[in-house]
């Protein structure tokens, strides 16, 4: 025998079947076990349902038509993504030890109104897809960010609190959501890490010389601080910065390019507003969280939901990008998801856990955490699905696919 | 209407209490799971228990089981677990082994099962059983019941890598021991 399939064919052809006396004992002892009776299905125990006793009276076309068409886990997991491309907008100026006193200190320096610019993130990884988005600021703390496709999400942001909507358009649907207790520095908008940029090449490493990008002649500039490289292209005639690209020693094939700023042109307020617009109806409200209480566990605890929800056990493709919400609705149906019941939590906490683990992502400088759990099931205590340096830790956290989590020193970490 | 929603209404059928919806599920799935549990067990008698009790656990359980189960491989778990608790009582393993050599000099399938379990299978189990038990397990879930590693590592608490490994040294094995058979 050569071959598996040999064996798989050896194993089909091995006859049984089962004993009829053996068919009347089990059908006798379950029905009876179970309760169960011929005939129609009893109107009594559909109420029993839980979903039957939300909803009323349903039929199985309609139930099937919920499940596929309309499944609950593909919805919280399309929210998930929106959260999670909220989140992505705000963390690229959260962390780095900006604090607010230096955020309105160089406000004051530059008077600058809006900002604009675009933003590419490549992840390196082939199943993962690269985020494209436009981003739009406008003093004071108006965030928007829209991807190609129609994605928006616009944010109020304060010193130390957000308040934001996103919007789904391919479901014409909206979700809200509101975070309290922002750590120092996140609520200061993106002039600090724009200041950052600008300032690099008073500290540069390396003088990359002149290069002509779309038609220009730049010159560049390369520093490396800590786990991240950073290379500017300036335009020497006006000292103003175009394009920004940053590289992660702990995130190989990650780099995010930032280019066509412009500042102070003219944004109307109606870009920044937080109203839906007509026709779009609310996936969930009431989503907030305090952010002083948000941790890992929290992510750990939308892995683990997520988990729950594949058939297959499998973890999230990804935990970056605007694509989650389509990765989602196309998961949902291939009949990847199962029943929003099965993951054993309420439907509005599983709201909550997603919400709370995407702040989680949020907080976490980019260059300063990895995501491998794609494809990987839920169970193997030895496969490493996420791993991150907590602000000011000399050692990574790491978590495994069974949700364990370990110290790990940066030359111990992953490859 | 497709094979996911079948499966799909007939569970819910199931929830609600109706026997039809539970007979097309036993009828649908008990020869597979009995098979799989002859070949773990190398036993006609205590694979039909085993398959009796899941299928009596399960009705009893209908309200826990989610409409968007995966009721084969729910089924398929649950035989495994009950045969290696079945096979760790050793006194009652042992016990059984006895009465068959004493009842039955041919082994643990009498003559008159012979029409229902079928020559090949009972090759099959009796090279199964040289196995070691892990290996016969994973082979058996893999080969048989056609679950991936990934399904078959939670089943065993081990591994990815564990089970493949048990897989192939399974197979070389069986290979090995079946060849004749294969080759007929």
């Amino acid at each position: 025998m050569k071959h598996t399939d040999d064996l798989k064919t050896y194993y089909r052809n091995a006859n049984l079947s089962t004993d009829p006396a053996m068919d009347r004992a089990v059908l006798t002892d379950a029905l009876k076990a179970g309760g169960l009776t011929y005939g129609k299905v009893p109107a009594a125990a559909r109420g029993r349902n839980k979903d039957q006793t939300r909803r009323g009276s349903e039929s199985p076309a309609a139930l099937f038509g919920r499940i596929v068409m309309k499944n609950r886990v593909t919805k919280l997991a399309v929210a998930a993504g929106v959260i999670l491309a909220v989140v992505l907008g705000l963390s690229l100026f959260t962390g780095n030890g900006a604090g607010k006193v230096y955020a309105r200190m160089v406000d004051q320096l530059h008077g600058v109104g809006t900002l604009t610019y675009s933003q590419v993130t490549m992840t390196g990884v082939e199943a993962m897809p690269t985020v494209r988005m436009e981003v739009a600021f406008k003093n004071p703390g108006h965030l928007r960010t829209a991807t190609a496709d129609g994605y928006v999400t616009v944010i109020d942001s304060t010193e130390n609190r957000f308040r934001g909507i996103s919007l789904v358009p391919s479901a014409k649907s909206y979700i809200a959501f509101d975070a309290s207790n922002m750590p120092d520095g996140s609520g200061a908008g993106p002039w600090v890490s724009l200041e950052k940029l600008q300032a690099l090449p008073t500290q540069a490493d390396e003088l990359l010389g002149r290069k002509q990008i779309d038609g220009r002649s730049l010159e560049g500039f390369r520093v490396r601080e800590g786990d991240t490289t950073a290379t500017v292209w300036i335009d020497p005639a006006t000292d103003a910065l175009v394009r920004a690209e940053m590289e992660f020693a702990n995130a190989p094939g990650m780099n995010v390019i930032l280019s066509d700023f412009q500042f102070n042109i003219p944004l109307d307020d109606s870009l920044f507003s937080l109203e839906p617009p007509p026709g779009f109806t609310p996936m969930k409200t009431g989503l907030e969280a305090d952010m002083s209480k948000v941790s890992e566990g929290d992510l750990i605890e939308l892995l683990r939901m997520w988990s729950h929800w594949t058939v297959d056990r499998t973890f999230p493709p990804t935990l970056l990008g605007t694509e989650i919400p389509k990765i989602a609705m196309q998961m949902g149906r291939e009949g990847k998801f199962t029943d929003a019941q099965i993951s054993g939590y309420e439907e509005d906490q599983q709201v909550q856990i997603m919400y709370r683990g995407m702040l989680f992502m949020g907080l976490l400088p980019n260059g300063t955490w990895r995501y491998a759990g794609q494809n990987v099931p839920f169970g193997d205590p030895l496969t490493p699905i996420f791993w991150y340096q907590p602000q000011g830790s000399p050692t990574w956290r790491v978590i495994y696919a069974d949700l364990s989590t370990a110290d790990v020193t940066a030359e111990n970490l992953p490859k | 209407m497709g094979t996911m929603l079948e499966e799909r209404y007939l569970i819910w059928r199931f929830k609600h209490g109706s026997a039809e919806a539970f007979e097309r599920i036993y009828l649908k799935h008990k020869n597979d799971l009995l098979k799989l549990a002859v070949v773990l067990l190398g036993d006609v008698h205590a694979a039909e228990d085993i398959v009796h009790d899941v299928f009596v656990h399960v009705a009893q359980t209908r309200g826990r089981i989610k409409v968007a189960s995966n009721l084969k491989g729910l089924l398929i778990t649950s035989v495994a677990n009950r045969a290696r608790n079945y096979r760790r009582d050793a006194g009652r393993y042992r016990n059984s082994l006895a009465k068959q050599a004493d009842d039955d000099p041919s082994g643990p399938f009498e003559p008159e099962r012979w029409a229902i379990v079928g020559e090949q299978l009972q090759s099959l189990s009796e090279a199964m059983a040289q196995l070691p038990y892990e290996q016969c397990e994973a082979v058996a879930l893999h080969v048989g019941a056609e679950m991936s590693f990934p399904e078959i590592a939670r089943i065993q608490k081990a591994s990815v890598n564990t089970v493949q490994g048990r897989c192939r040294y399974g197979l070389k094995k069986l290979r090995s021991l079946l060849n004749s058979e294969v080759v007929r």
